[in-house]
C-alpha cells in the first residue's frame, strides 16, 4: 500500500519530503544508536520548540535502552500521543503542530501534538464598541474564544459540537448552545446548514453567515455576527443557537429577529427607562435615515405645498443658486459622504482624521458657497449619514445606508408615491423574510404583543417574564412573576 | 426576469408624465386679493414668493385682470418669468363690494383646487385689496401675505375673532340655520389691521359689525375662554360703594375690564317656537380693572355683578336687533333650533323670513371669582 508507513528508513524519508513537497520548513532529525534508527519530523515553525527539547529530545537522547512505540506513549511526559500508521494522516498532524516520531521497523508512527498557535490576546472591542460594560472581544483563535464563553456560560447544560467547514482548505467550527432551553429544531437547521454546505473554503463567520442565511440576495442580515462575548453568551442564554469559526474574530447567532439588530447589550446593563429611551433612538434615527433625504428630494421636485411656510424663504433661497434637480444635487452629496466613510476606513487612521475634517468641513463649505448645493441639504444629508451609523450593528447599518440610494432614486422620479412605493417594497420584503426559519419581523409579525416588552422595549428585569416567543425556547417562562417582585427584607421600611 | 426588466422600463417611461415642479423655478402664491373693477371684472393681487440667485428680495406683487380667479392666475403668468402655483395659498383677501355679489362665485376655485389647502383664511377688506397688499409696513414678516396671514391667526388664536378658514366659512354657507362671518381688514396709515367683522347673508356680504361687538357675538357663536372685555357703565351706578366722597376720580362713567375665564352659553327655544328663544349666559370671571375708586367689598361684588349683567343684556340685545335688521343670523339660531327640534325643523325660507321676528330674552349670571388686591 502507498499510504502505509515503510519499514525501511530511507523510504519513510523520502516519502516524507514528497508529502511536503520538498518543503525546507519539515525538519527531519535522525537519532542514530547501536541498536536501532529513530527519526523525528517537525514543521519547523509549528511546534513549541523549546518543549520540543526538554520534553522529547532529551529523553530520547539520554536514554540507552531501545525504544519502542509503546515506551514512547508510556515514559514521554507530554500528555497528547497517539499512533498512526497512514502517512496522509501524519502529515496533516505535522501540518497542525505534530511531531512524528519514527522507528525503524516499527509500522506505526507516534505523534505528539505540540502546536506553537499564533493568537493575539484579548483585547478591546473595536467596532462594536461599549462605553459601559465588559470591554473584551473575541480574537481570532478558536480555543481562546471558547476559553471565554466557557468561562462566562459556567454550565453543564451548555452543548458544544463539533462540525469541520470547507471542502479544500478545512477550518474547525463549533455550534454552541444551552440543551435544556435552545428549540431542537433551530438547532437542527443550523447543524444540517452547516453539515450540508459544499464549498472550498470559509473564511470567516461574516461569510458562513452569507452562505447559510435563509435569504442570500437580501440587504439585510438575518444572522448576528458580533465581536462581542457578553451579547455571544446573552444570546446563547436566551435559547438561541450560536456558532463559532475558527480564525474568525466573530461569533453567529440565530436566530433573530430585525429588531435585535437596534439593540446593543448596553441597553441591559443602563437602567430600563434609559435603555428604551436609546433603544427608540435607535429606530427614530433608521427611520430619519432612510426617509429624510428622498422627503427633501420629493417635496422639492414635485411637492412644494408640503413645505411649511416659515422653511420656504430659506429652502427657496438657498436652492435658487443650485444648477442641478434636486435628485442630482442628493446624490452627489450622498456621494460624498459616503467617498469620505470609504476613504476614513481605508486610510491609516492618522490619516483618516485629516480626511474628515478636510471632507467634512472643507468641502461642505465650498460646495454650499460655490452654490453647488444648498445649505438645507448638507444638514439633511449629515443627519441621515449620522443616523444610520447609530445602529449597533455594523451590517445593518450599511443595509440602511444602501437602502436610501434607491430610496433617493424613486422620490426623483415618482416624489411621495415613489418614497411610499419604496417603503411598501421595504416592508413587504422584510415580512418575507425568515431566520433560520422563524419569522425575522416579530413580534410585529407575527403580532405578539407579550414579546415588545423584550424587542422594542426595554422593560424591567422583573417585568421580563416570558422567553421570546418567536425562538419558540423549550421552556417558556423565564421565572415567576410573584417571586421576582417580592423582597424578603429583613427591615422593611 | 423578464417581467422585471420590463416593469422597471415601464416605470422609468412613466415618470417622464409627471410635471415637476422644483421650488426655484415657480412663483409660490401665498395671498390673492380680489378686487371689483368696471363693469364685472375681476382685478387679483397676487403676492408671490420667488426666489432668484443675484436677489435677496424674494417676494413679488402682480397685478392682473381677468373674468375669473384662475384667470388672474393666467393672466398674471404672463407678467413673470417663474410659473406661478397656488398650492402655498394661506390667505385670499376679498374686496367688500365684490363679496357683496356673493362669494362663492369667486370662491370656486379655492374650493375645488386639491392643491389649495382649506385651511388658509378667508377675509375681507372695505379698501381695495391692492392696496392693501401693496401697503409696505408689514412689520417683520417676509411679506405682506404672511403677515396678513399671521395677524388674522393670532386674532383667532387668542379669541379675538371668530375661525375665518375657508372650511368653516363653506360650512357655514351651506349649513341651515347660520350665516357666516369673516374678518373685515382695512388701512389705517397704510398699515393693515382688523377692522371689524364682516356679516354675509349666505355668501353675500351684507353689513360690518363694529369690533366692540364681537366679544358679544363669539359669546353666542361659538365655545370661547379666557377672553378680555370691557363694559361701561352708567355713572350713578354703584354710587354707595365709593371709597372717598366727592373725589374728582369717580367722574364720568365706570369702565370695567374684565377676563372671561369661562362661559355656558345655553339656548332654549320657549314653547318650540323659533322667534322665542332664551339665551343662557353664566359666565366666570375675574375683574381686570375699575375705573373708581370703589371698596370691593361683598356686597360691591354683588352689586357689579348685576349691573354687569344689566349692561351685558342690553348689549346682546342691540346686537340683535342690528342683526334683526340686516336679516342675518351668524349666531346660527336656525342652526340650534333644528338641533333640538328633529320633528319640527325649519326650512330656508322659514328661517330666513322669521328671522326679523326673533324676541329674544337672555338669561346672564355673572360671578367674578377675584378681583385683586390693591393695597
Amino acid at each position: 500500500m502507498e499510504n502505509q508507513v515503510p519499514l525501511n528508513k530511507d523510504a519513510y524519508i523520502k516519502m516524507m519530503k514528497q508529502q511536503f513537497n520538498d518543503s525546507p520548513d519539515l525538519i527531519c532529525k535522525t537519532f542514530e544508536s547501536k541498536h536501532q534508527t529513530i527519526i523525528i519530523h517537525f514543521v519547523n515553525y509549528q511546534v513549541k520548540k523549546d518543549y520540543l527539547e526538554r520534553d522529547l529530545l532529551e529523553p530520547l537522547t539520554t536514554s540507552r535502552r531501545p525504544w519502542s512505540v509503546h515506551d514512547l506513549q508510556n515514559k514521554i511526559p507530554l500528555a497528547s500521543s497517539k499512533t498512526e500508521n497512514s502517512i496522509k494522516k501524519i502529515t496533516n498532524d505535522l501540518i497542525h503542530g505534530s511531531v512524528s516520531v519514527y522507528i525503524e521497523g516499527e509500522p506505526d508512527v507516534v505523534l505528539f501534538a505540540l502546536p506553537n498557535l499564533e493568537s493575539r490576546a484579548l483585547n478591546r472591542a473595536e467596532t462594536e464598541s461599549l462605553v459601559f460594560g465588559p470591554q473584551i472581544s473575541f480574537t481570532e483563535s478558536l480555543v481562546t474564544n471558547l476559553n471565554v464563553v466557557r468561562w462566562r456560560l459556567d454550565t453543564d447544560d451548555l452543548v458544544v459540537e463539533k462540525v469541520i467547514l470547507g471542502e479544500r482548505i478545512k477550518s474547525e467550527a463549533r455550534i454552541i448552545y444551552l440543551k435544556s432551553l435552545a428549540n431542537d429544531e433551530n438547532v437542527n437547521t443550523m447543524r444540517q446548514r452547516l453539515t450540508d454546505l459544499v464549498v472550498d473554503e470559509v473564511e470567516d463567520t461574516s461569510v458562513l453567515s452569507q452562505l447559510i442565511e435563509d435569504s442570500s440576495s437580501s440587504v439585510f442580515p438575518q444572522l448576528i455576527t458580533t465581536e462581542l462575548p457578553d451579547r455571544f453568551c446573552n444570546s446563547i442564554s436566551k435559547g438561541r443557537v450560536g456558532v463559532m469559526l475558527d480564525k474568525s474574530p466573530t461569533v453567529l447567532v440565530g436566530p433573530m429577529s430585525f429588531f435585535e439588530f437596534f439593540e446593543s447589550t448596553e441597553d441591559l446593563y443602563v437602567r430600563w427607562n434609559m435603555g428604551t429611551f436609546i433603544r427608540f433612538l435607535r429606530f427614530l434615527a433608521m427611520f430619519i435615515s432612510i426617509v429624510l433625504t428622498p422627503m427633501y428630494v420629493a417635496a422639492l421636485t414635485y411637492h412644494y405645498e408640503i413645505i411649511p411656510a416659515s422653511l420656504l424663504i430659506s429652502l427657496g433661497q438657498s436652492r435658487a443658486t443650485v444648477p442641478f434637480p434636486p435628485v442630482i444635487e442628493a446624490l452627489l452629496l450622498e456621494m460624498l459622504i459616503e467617498f469620505l466613510r470609504e476613504a476614513g476606513a481605508r486610510l491609516p487612521t492618522k490619516v483618516g482624521q485629516t480626511m474628515g475634517i478636510v471632507g467634512g468641513i472643507v468641502l461642505g463649505q465650498a460646495a454650499v458657497k460655490a452654490g453647488f448645493t444648498s445649505n438645507i441639504l448638507i444638514i439633511v444629508i449629515a443627519l441621515s449619514a449620522l443616523a444610520s451609523f447609530t445602529a449597533p450593528s455594523y451590517l445593518m447599518g450599511s443595509a440602511i445606508r444602501i437602502i436610501r440610494f434607491p430610496m433617493i432614486l424613486l422620490a426623483g422620479a415618482w416624489g411621495l408615491i415613489g418614497i411610499v412605493f419604496a417603503l411598501s417594497f421595504l416592508v413587504i420584503h422584510l415580512l418575507k423574510q425568515k431566520s433560520l426559519g422563524r419569522p425575522y419581523l416579530a413580534p410585529i409579525y407575527p403580532l405578539e404583543l407579550r414579546d415588545f416588552n423584550d424587542a422594542i422595549f426595554r422593560s424591567t428585569f422583573q417585568r421580563n417574564v416570558k422567553r421570546p416567543k418567536y425562538i419558540m425556547t423549550k421552556d417558556k417562562k423565564r421565572f415567576d412573576k410573584t417571586k421576582a417582585v417580592e423582597k424578603n427584607d429583613v427591615d422593611p421600611v | 426576469m423578464k417581467k422585471i426588466t420590463i416593469i422597471i422600463c415601464l416605470s422609468l417611461l412613466c415618470t417622464g408624465c409627471i410635471p415637476k415642479s422644483y421650488i426655484e423655478k415657480l412663483g409660490i402664491i401665498t395671498a390673492v386679493g380680489y378686487d371689483l373693477v368696471e363693469d364685472s371684472k375681476l382685478e387679483g393681487t397676487l403676492v408671490v414668493f420667488q426666489f432668484d440667485p443675484t436677489s435677496s428680495n424674494t417676494s413679488q406683487i402682480i397685478t392682473s385682470k381677468a373674468e375669473t380667479s384662475k384667470g388672474i392666475r393666467y393672466q398674471a403668468n404672463r407678467l413673470t418669468s417663474h410659473r406661478l402655483v397656488s398650492g402655498q395659498v394661506r390667505l385670499a383677501l376679498y374686496q367688500d363690494k365684490l363679496a357683496e355679489k356673493g362669494m362663492l362665485k369667486y370662491m370656486d376655485t379655492l374650493a375645488r383646487d386639491a392643491k389649495i389647502s382649506d385651511l388658509g383664511y378667508l377675509a375681507v377688506s372695505n379698501v381695495p385689496t391692492s392696496e392693501l397688499m401693496k401697503s409696505n409696513l408689514s412689520e417683520d414678516a417676509p411679506n405682506i401675505g404672511i403677515y396678513l396671514q399671521s395677524l388674522i391667526e393670532k386674532s383667532i388664536k387668542n379669541q379675538m375673532i371668530p375661525d375665518s378658514l375657508i372650511n368653516i366659512f363653506l360650512r357655514d354657507v351651506h349649513d341651515l340655520g347660520i350665516d357666516p362671518v369673516l374678518p373685515m381688514l382695512s388701512l389705517n396709515d397704510d398699515k393693515p389691521y382688523i377692522h371689524g367683522l364682516s356679516l354675509f347673508q349666505d355668501d353675500k356680504y351684507v353689513s360690518m359689525l363694529d369690533e366692540k361687538d364681537i366679544f358679544h357675538l363669539m359669546l353666542m357663536r361659538q365655545r370661547s375662554e379666557d377672553t378680555e372685555f370691557q363694559l361701561d357703565l352708567p355713572s350713578e351706578s354703584l354710587k354707595e360703594y365709593y371709597k372717598t366722597e366727592n373725589s374728582n376720580m369717580n367722574d364720568g362713567t365706570l369702565h370695567v375690564s374684565l377676563n372671561d375665564l369661562r362661559n355656558r352659553t345655553s339656548f332654549e327655544f320657549i314653547d318650540g317656537d323659533f322667534t322665542n328663544p332664551k339665551v343662557k349666559i353664566k359666565m366666570e370671571g375675574r375683574l381686570m380693572e375699575i375705573t373708581k375708586d370703589i371698596d370691593l367689598k361683598d356686597q360691591a361684588i354683588k352689586a357689579l355683578e348685576k349691573e354687569l349683567e344689566k349692561q351685558l343684556t342690553d348689549r346682546l340685545e342691540q346686537l340683535v336687533d342690528k342683526l334683526k335688521e340686516k336679516n342675518v343670523d351668524p349666531v346660527g339660531f336656525g342652526k340650534k333650533f333644528n338641533e333640538r327640534h328633529r320633528k319640527n325643523q325649519l326650512t330656508e325660507e322659514a328661517w330666513r323670513s322669521q328671522i326679523p321676528e326673533l324676541d329674544v330674552t337672555f338669561d346672564i349670571e355673572i360671578k367674578l371669582l377675584r378681583h385683586g388686591i390693591t393695597e
